[in-house]
């Protein structure tokens, strides 16, 4: 009954005042009654009840506000009223809605990537106790794969580890799946048998590899991805069980992993690691294999690394020749599914924390400059009997709509943000692209935008509070305006703040602008317009390395192509231009001094078809180019590169010299130089162009180049019927023009650039907003004093310095802040520099400048507005 | 520890006037008050009604609509069997809150 009488009394709040009004008319009637029969006056007799009684009004409040749901309706009042203001002055509603918009909408786009990238839990169980192991070598920066004998090694002499799994899966191991009618090429993992146990991951049906998997004499069993499962088998259940043809070889299906468990999630198919080519499980010179290990529990970073280190360099004592140089880099699992990402995202997730810092500052300026004129309003409030609570609550009900309102917008903004944000991640080389892909507005992102939302609308509420006035009768007084108005150093010092932000958004904005455009302005060393790349994988056993099937077939294949009318040249490689490569092989020049095996040099090398210096456009600038004849002949020829002519041949006749190759085994084979080509920045524009050694050859895998005189993918084809009449099931994959490879590997210091950009835009505009708003509000609140100034003879000219003078102090101070606080924090931008010092001092005058233009802009304008004040105007309207 | 507030006080006083005069309106509360007390206690009686409403509020009492006997409208309240049980609890803790009183009084 008193539930339905609480929310009845919600809906009939008028009646329940008549009903209190006629109660309390009923009591004083009564008082005043028997005041009359006790022989008072008329008059007096109802004077004496209603002072007996108090005040009735007060006492109707009391009365109702002892229902707990009438506070609601107060409440409910309290919103009305706050939409009834902030309509009323739609400018500055829609100006905090607007800014509030974009800054909560940045930062939830930006946090949402944080969020899947660096917070959110990975699918695997124990995932924080997973490390990648790496092996390290003085000439790849980072870490490099791991030679199997290696793995064994490590396998066996470890004790920090649960477990140590192995799988081989960079994106060119790839098979031909024989579907009914046409063949599919497919991404294959070789792995070790404890890989899935060790990330904890059980597989939707069948089951994971076991021990008998690796022996020798085994059956080949498969295990697919889930996507595999979805695309090449319709997800059929019966799909275990049966056999499949890859490269011509039957294997069983046992099982189907999880959605989210594939690992790496590139992968299709994994097979069991002892299915790897003999030579690299017997020989310590092949580095194919990515290593996982899970630490033991209570076993830290620190003992883990020491006791790998301790065992790498024991392998180094017994296998010199090999592992000399060899060390250990163990990485954090998530460390390696983000890669390069991390200080993107990092710095992002810093400039749009700024930006929002901006923007709150902002809508908190203007509700200072609101609650200023609505001071009296304020203290009527209080006189009138309104508690601090309530006050509060009429504060909080304003801001919480703006906020709201403005987080409301800003999640659409970020919704719509989002693809565009996964797309210029996706590009990112060294992240796991299902990471990018888990970048999604979910539950954890929004409880974050929504708490900055209520915490941004609590603060912005408590603001006008803590200005409220001590002393009612001050703010009563009528004109209490004094005609100097007390500077407002609360105002000024949250602009400053504002600018000095402003400065580090744009300073870190144009660092990375800077740092982009002199990415961009390297030149690659080689045309990348007009050149098709796409790769090839003959399946094994029927061709093999250098045999001369493999031969003919690339050279029919290249004939062929070269009769097409939209094709200049092709040629081969064995590595995607503008891509970090491993490729890599120790050398010796011959004569050179002996060196300790452990201390052989190493550097990239491919084995190129004749017309790949053409195709990719490399000048020859000694000797001569490869011959279809050295191929056949398998004649040891070698080209080299500038850079390496340079680092390894000064002061010798390239042409004359030789270099010994494959240096471990017992018979070193002496190669000549046979000529010398121009560098490519082949392994990425930010990394300087590498020595390189060139070999004539075809293997098995190969990257078909192919320059066209039209737009590249146009002939695509011609080359699939090129390709389709030598070997009818073959497939051509990773297709892609050097174009695009280009942009992609642009893409992230792009995207970076673009972001911090608008960021730095963004910050600017909030920040000139911010000088207008108080600028605009001095100067109403300086009228009469202006007015006095030009009645006593002040010129248009002093009341626009007057003004400027007073945005001058702020500006400069924030600047000066700024600039402090831009350098300090450019040092953690640093590792996305290219070529740009973090003290750059274009980027440092682009800052300053940028920021005093928009001060001085700010400024003008309200100032200008000042002087043109009527002075007699002025005096007369207080 | 007994509940030693004033309000609490005010309660009591209602509800034990409630319990000796069966059903009575606000103003007849008050004199009630006044006259049972030999005029020691004087009720504010604007103060009354947020109590009164309080109290309808927490079921302790139930109030309706009736003429008085000068034929005036008045509302009546009446306790309820929570009231009742309410009024014992209020006594008791008054007891001891009194009890406290003395000992701390005599103490001095």
């Amino acid at each position: 009954m008193s539930l339905f009488r609480r929310i009845s009394n919600l809906f009939l709040r008028s009646r329940m005042d008549r009903e209190i009004d006629a109660e309390i008319r009923s009591h004083l009637r009564m008082r005043t009654e028997d005041n009359i029969a006790s022989d008072m006056l008329p008059d007096q007799a109802r004077r004496d009840a209603l002072l007996r009684f108090g005040n009735p009004t007060v006492t109707r409040e009391r009365v109702a506000a002892s229902d707990a749901a009438l506070t609601l309706e107060s409440i409910g009042m309290d919103v009305q009223y706050a939409f009834r203001r902030l309509a009323k002055s739609q400018g500055f509603s829609i100006a905090a809605i607007l800014t509030l918009a974009l800054g909560i909408g940045a930062t939830t786009a930006i946090f949402s990537a944080a969020y899947a990238l660096l917070l959110r839990s990975l699918p695997f169980q124990h995932a924080d106790r997973i490390l990648g192991i790496y092996e390290t070598h003085p000439q790849i920066v980072g870490g490099a794969e791991v030679n199997f004998l290696d793995y064994q090694d490590w396998r066996r002499q470890q004790t920090s580890f649960e477990q140590v799994a192995a799988y081989s899966g960079s994106s060119s191991d790839t098979m031909s799946l024989l579907m009914q009618d046409h063949g599919e090429q497919v991404r294959t993992v070789l792995a070790s048998t404890n890989l899935f146990s060790l990330l904890g991951v059980t597989p939707l049906l069948g089951r994971a590899f076991v021990q008998q998997d690796d022996a020798p004499n085994a059956n080949h069993v498969v295990v697919l991805s889930d996507e595999a499962w979805r695309r090449y088998f319709g997800a059929d259940r019966s799909v275990l069980g049966r056999s499949i043809d890859l490269n011509s070889v039957s294997y069983t299906v046992i099982g189907v992993l999880p959605p989210e468990g594939a690992y790496p999630s590139t992968g299709e198919f994994w097979m069991p690691l002892s299915l790897m080519d003999k030579e690299s499980q017997t020989r310590r010179v092949g580095h194919t294999l990515d290593v996982l290990g899970r630490l033991k529990p209570g076993i830290d970073f620190a003992e883990a690394r020491a006791d790998m280190q301790t065992i790498a360099a024991r392998l180094a004592q017994v296998h010199p020749a090999t592992n000399r140089n060899i060390g250990v880099l163990l990485i954090p699992l998530r460390e390696q599914l983000v890669g390069a990402l991390r200080p993107a995202i990092l710095t992002l997730l810093g400039c749009v924390v700024l930006v929002l810092c901006i923007a709150c500052a902002n809508v908190a300026n203007l509700l200072l400059v609101r609650s200023a004129t609505h001071v009296r309003e304020a203290a009527v409030r209080q006189a009138l009997g309104a508690s601090r609570l309530r006050m509060f609550a009429l504060y909080l009900s304003e801001t919480l709509i703006l906020c709201l309102l403005g987080g409301f917008l800003g999640t659409i903004l970020a919704a719509h943000t989002l693809p565009l944000l996964r797309v210029a991640f996706a590009h990112t080389a060294g992240t796991d692209p299902s990471l990018i892909q888990s970048i999604q507005l979910n539950v954890p992102v929004l409880l974050v935008t929504s708490g900055i939302c209520l915490f941004t609308a609590i603060l912005f509420s408590l603001l006008p509070m803590a200005k409220a006035p001590n002393k009612l009768a001050d703010s009563l007084r009528p004109g209490d305006r004094s005609s100097t108005i007390r500077r407002d150093w609360s105002r000024s010092a949250l602009i400053s703040t504002e600018i000095a932000i402003a400065i580090v958004v744009l300073f870190l904005g144009t660092l990375l602008i800077r740092s982009f455009q002199k990415l961009n302005r390297v030149e690659p060393g080689f045309r990348t317009d007009h050149l098709l790349s796409l790769e090839i994988k003959l399946p094994q056993p029927r061709y093999e390395d250098s045999t001369p099937a493999t031969n003919h077939f690339y050279e029919r294949l290249i004939d062929k192509l070269r009769q097409s009318p939209g094709i200049l040249s092709a040629g081969t490689t064995i590595t995607v231009p503008l891509r970090a490569s491993h490729a890599m092989t120790r050398f010796l020049i011959a004569g050179a001094a002996p060196v300790a095996p452990g201390a052989l040099p190493m550097e990239q090398v491919r084995s190129v078809s004749p017309d790949f210096f053409h195709t990719m456009g490399l000048e020859l600038k000694q000797g001569r180019v490869f011959e279809e004849k050295d191929i056949e002949s398998n004649s040891n020829f070698i080209i080299v590169n500038q850079a390496f002519a340079q680092r390894y041949l000064t002061g010798k006749d390239p042409l004359t010299s030789s270099i010994l190759m494959n240096v471990l085994s017992p018979h070193p084979e002496k190669m000549p130089v046979i000529g010398v080509v121009s560098n490519a920045h082949d392994l990425g524009v930010e990394t300087e162009a590498e020595p390189e050694l060139y070999f004539p050859g075809f293997g098995t895998h190969a990257v078909l180049l192919i320059r066209t005189n039209a737009d590249p993918k146009s002939i695509l084809p011609e080359v699939r019927s090129a390709v389709r009449e030598f070997d009818p099931n073959l497939p051509i994959y990773h297709v892609e023009t050097l174009d695009e490879v280009l942009s992609d590997s642009l893409a992230r210091q792009k995207m970076i650039a673009i972001l911090l950009g608008i960021f730095a835009l963004l910050a600017l505009t909030l920040a000139a907003i911010g000088i207008y708003g108080v600028i605009t509000y001095s100067v109403t609140q300086r009228q009469r004093e202006i007015g006095v100034r030009m009645a006593l003879g002040a010129t248009r000219a002093k009341i626009l310095l007057l003004i400027l003078r007073e945005s001058a102090t702020f500006t400069g101070v924030g600047v000066l802040v700024g600039l402090v606080a831009a350098f300090a924090s450019a040092h953690l931008a640093s590792a996305l520099l290219f070529q740009t010092s973090t003290a750059d001092p274009v980027s440092t005058c682009v800052s300053i400048f940028g920021l005093l233009v928009i001060a001085i802009l700010a400024a003008v304008l309200p100032a200008g507005r000042a002087a043109k004040i009527n002075p007699v105007e002025a005096l007369r309207s207080e | 520890m007994a509940k030693t507030d004033i309000q609490g006080t005010l309660d009591l006083l209602i509800l034990k006037t409630l319990s000796q005069t069966g059903e009575l309106h606000g103003y007849g509360i008050v004199l009630h008050i006044q006259t049972a007390s030999a005029e020691l206690l004087r009720v504010e009686e604007g103060s009354l009604y947020p109590a009164l409403h309080r109290m309808e509020q927490k079921g302790w009492v139930n109030s309706q609509w009736a003429l008085t006997e000068t034929n005036r409208k008045a509302k009546y309240y009446k306790l309820t069997a929570v009231g009742r049980k309410q009024l014992q609890e209020a006594e008791k803790s008054f007891e001891q809150l009194v009890k406290g009183l003395r000992a701390m009084l005599r103490y001095a």
